[in-house]
């Protein structure tokens, strides 16, 4: 190896060349760089220190071109930067110089990096003669910078991409940092809050309250406490947010702290969230509580766990009285489904319509209709209670059999009715003479039975009264002047068979009154007397007067009939019929010791 | 003509019992009645026990003739007239041997019954 330096030329004044030199080549292949001497316009080497040993190329570099000396250092912005430094005798240098090379020549190349100087080299007169190259490897620092910025811009990444909002302050209370989440929120730049004080930025200087209560948490975090609250802090648009808000103080080894860590999630919505399943809660157990209908819950051991107002009433047992007790504890003597728990789980259906009669306190000495449904109330697919719903139709069902009972009745009537009609038909038949004249009576005793049943059906077949029912059969014959008919004395209640009797004959008084008697001739008029005894009929006088001479029919009419054998069974009465010269009288006389027969 | 039988009529609603009298008399049957009331036909059982009944069974309010038919019962046939179709039930349950005809009834049907007893 030959040298020819200027160093090992300045330094022979204190030893021999020789010993210089030796010197010199000893240091220079000890130096922590590579070091070499170009020359030319192809750079070829002049020198290199014994460092480029442990670099791949040829074996001996001297008087080679650059490119082939050092081919890893000869890119083209090298070679250039090579070029410049011998045009115009500037230093140059590649800070950061990354280089390919192969750790053995079997092996793939990996990346170096160099801090690489090119200086002048000059004569003595001072003109360039070629060029200094000192590299020194970096590698280890790049690559723990390299690692020291990737940990940095995941820790950035994390930062900004958290949903939470983080910063960093000082523990004056100064923001030296926020992450963008913070930023973004709150339509904010970097540079609109970092250096500024916390509590002047955008999301608390809305208000002084705020403000206030943020510096008195800013100075406790830093005396080293840890700070939470819930906060609301303005955001873009002048919206407001409300923010689980955290200060963490970050303490050093001699205790002090040396910054403040504060952190925030939105809980707006969470707040909102919570709001509305308190609302639908709130809800919930008003439906529940407020619902005519029983209900309650039973537990998979069958003990109460909720119960409603109205499900407490139907027991007369309050609510809270249940609670945790099986059924038969709260009401020992009711009367429950054995197990509507395994039930349920044995078919996988609901029970409904389970009907007990069971005594409750709430009607003591009473038997109750109670109908149940059960259901399971599953979550998540899975049974965790069951549901029940119980109504009292204790009075549903009385009012239902009554409903039967009406409806049988009014069966009984409508036949009874029938019977009547069919009867009344016969006796016209065998009354009549010929066959209009058995449609015209008929039709007419029909009308009148009509009546009567109308006269009934007004007071709901409690009967009637008598007046009530002479007005019904005599009025039509009285539309002039109503002054010939008059009603005197007493009135009595008949009871529904009687009307029926009753109607029908008086209905033939007034219809011989109105076609031969006193009402068939103008000055005729009827009067009527009632007296009654003990609230039944004692005695009627029907009396016709200014009507023609009348005489004994020679054969028995339906009216005839009717008045002599229906009045009298009916009341146990005796009935005369006189036919005298001006009209006919019919007296009707209750047996006095008998009441009228029900 | 068949054999001219003595037959009791029971029933509240006067123009039917006398229609059912007149009927069963027109067929040269002896009436015994027609009655209105349980006591008036109870008097007249005990008075005399007749061939044959027709009862109706319902009286008004809640009153039946079931008092009379225990009387009649195994020494007279009895035949209940009644409006309703199952109500009357109970007392027919009680008096298996009895005949029923619905209200309003067939007159042939009666006499035939009164003809077959």
């Amino acid at each position: 190896m030959t040298m020819t330096t200027r160093p090992a030329q300045d330094a022979d004044h204190c030893l021999s060349d020789h010993e210089t030199r030796a010197r010199l080549a000893g240091i220079l292949d000890t130096a922590p760089a590579l070091i070499s001497l170009h020359e030319g316009k192809d750079h070829r080497v002049t020198y290199c220190n014994a460092l480029h040993d442990h670099l791949p190329g040829p074996a001996d570099r001297l008087g080679k071109p650059l490119v082939e000396a050092m081919p890893e250092f000869a890119t083209p912005e090298i070679l250039a930067q090579f070029d410049r430094v011998r045009a115009t005798g500037e230093a140059a240098e590649a800070t950061e110089l990354p280089v390919e090379i192969a750790p053995a020549p079997d092996r793939p190349a990996v990346i170096r990096h160099f801090r690489q100087v090119l200086q002048p080299d000059r004569d003595e007169q001072g003109r360039i003669t070629g060029v200094m190259r000192f590299a020194f490897e970096i590698t280890d620092e790049v690559a723990a910078r390299q690692s020291a910025d990737r940990a940095r811009n995941r820790l950035q990444t994390l930062q900004d991409s958290l949903a939470a909002f983080v910063g960093m302050l000082t523990p004056d209370g100064t923001l030296t940092e926020a992450n963008e989440t913070a930023l973004s929120a709150a339509g904010l730049k970097p540079e609109d809050v970092i250096g500024r004080k916390f509590w002047d930025a955008y999301w608390w200087s809305w208000s002084e309250d705020s403000q206030t209560r943020l510096k008195a948490a800013v100075a406790e975090a830093a005396r080293g406490e840890t700070v939470r609250y819930d906060a609301e802090v303005r955001v873009a648009g002048g919206a407001h947010i409300v923010i689980d808000f955290q200060l963490v103080p970050v303490i050093e080894a001699d205790g002090s702290v040396s910054c403040i860590i504060p952190s925030a999630i939105d809980i707006t919505q969470r707040l909102a969230a919570e709001e509305q399943l308190r609302e639908a809660l709130a809800q919930h157990q008003a439906f529940f509580d407020n619902t005519p209908v029983g209900l309650a819950m039973l537990d998979l051991e069958r003990r109460w766990i909720r119960v409603n107002p109205a499900f407490a009433a139907l027991f007369g047992i309050p609510a809270c009285d249940h609670i945790g007790k099986r059924p038969q504890e709260v009401v020992p003597d009711g009367v429950f489904h054995p197990d509507p728990v395994a039930e349920i789980r044995r078919t996988g259906q609901p029970i409904l319509g389970y009907e007990v009669r069971t005594p409750t306190p709430a009607f003591p000495g009473q038997e109750r209709i109670l109908v149940h449904n059960f259901f399971p109330i599953e979550v998540d697919g899975e049974m965790r209670a069951v549901g029940k719903s119980v109504q009292d139709v204790t009075e549903q069902r009385a009012a239902e059999d009554r409903q039967a009972l009406l409806i049988a009745e009014l069966q009984h009537r409508v036949k009874n009715t029938l019977a009547t009609v069919q009867s009344v038909a016969r006796f016209t038949a065998r009354h009549s003479e010929d066959k209009a004249a058995l449609v015209a009576s008929l039709q007419d005793r029909l009308a009148a039975i009509a009546r009567s049943h109308d006269a009934l059906t007004r007071d709901n077949w409690s009967g009637q009264w008598l007046t009530t029912l002479i007005r019904n059969e005599i009025m039509p014959y009285d539309n002039e002047t109503s002054d010939r008919v008059t009603i005197t004395g007493d009135d009595v209640r008949l009871n529904p068979a009687q009307v029926m009797s009753f109607g029908l004959a008086l209905h033939e008084l007034a219809t011989n009154a109105a076609k031969y008697g006193a009402l068939s001739v103008d000055g005729g008029r009827v009067e009527i007397s009632i007296r009654a005894a003990r609230g039944a009929l004692s005695r009627l006088v029907w009396k016709e007067i200014g009507g023609p001479s009348v005489e004994a029919p020679t054969r028995t009419g339906f009216g005839s009939f009717l008045l002599d054998k229906v009045l009298g069974a009916e009341l146990g009465a005796t009935v005369t019929t006189e036919f005298e010269s001006d009209g006919l009288r019919v007296v009707v006389n209750a047996a006095s010791d008998r009441q009228a027969p029900t | 003509m068949s054999t001219p039988k003595r037959v009791l009529v029971l029933d509240d609603e006067v123009i039917v019992a006398m229609d059912l009298a007149q009927t069963i008399e027109e067929e040269g049957h002896a009436v015994i009645g027609p009655f209105h009331t349980v006591e008036a036909a109870m008097r007249a059982v005990s008075d005399a026990m007749p061939d044959c009944a027709v009862l109706d069974v319902n009286l008004g309010e809640s009153l039946t003739s079931e008092p009379v038919a225990a009387m009649l019962d195994g020494h007279a046939p009895i035949l209940f007239l009644s409006g309703y179709e199952y109500a009357g039930s109970e007392i027919f349950a009680r008096f298996p041997g009895a005949a029923r005809l619905p209200k309003p009834l067939s007159l042939d049907d009666l006499l035939d019954w009164v003809r077959s007893v």
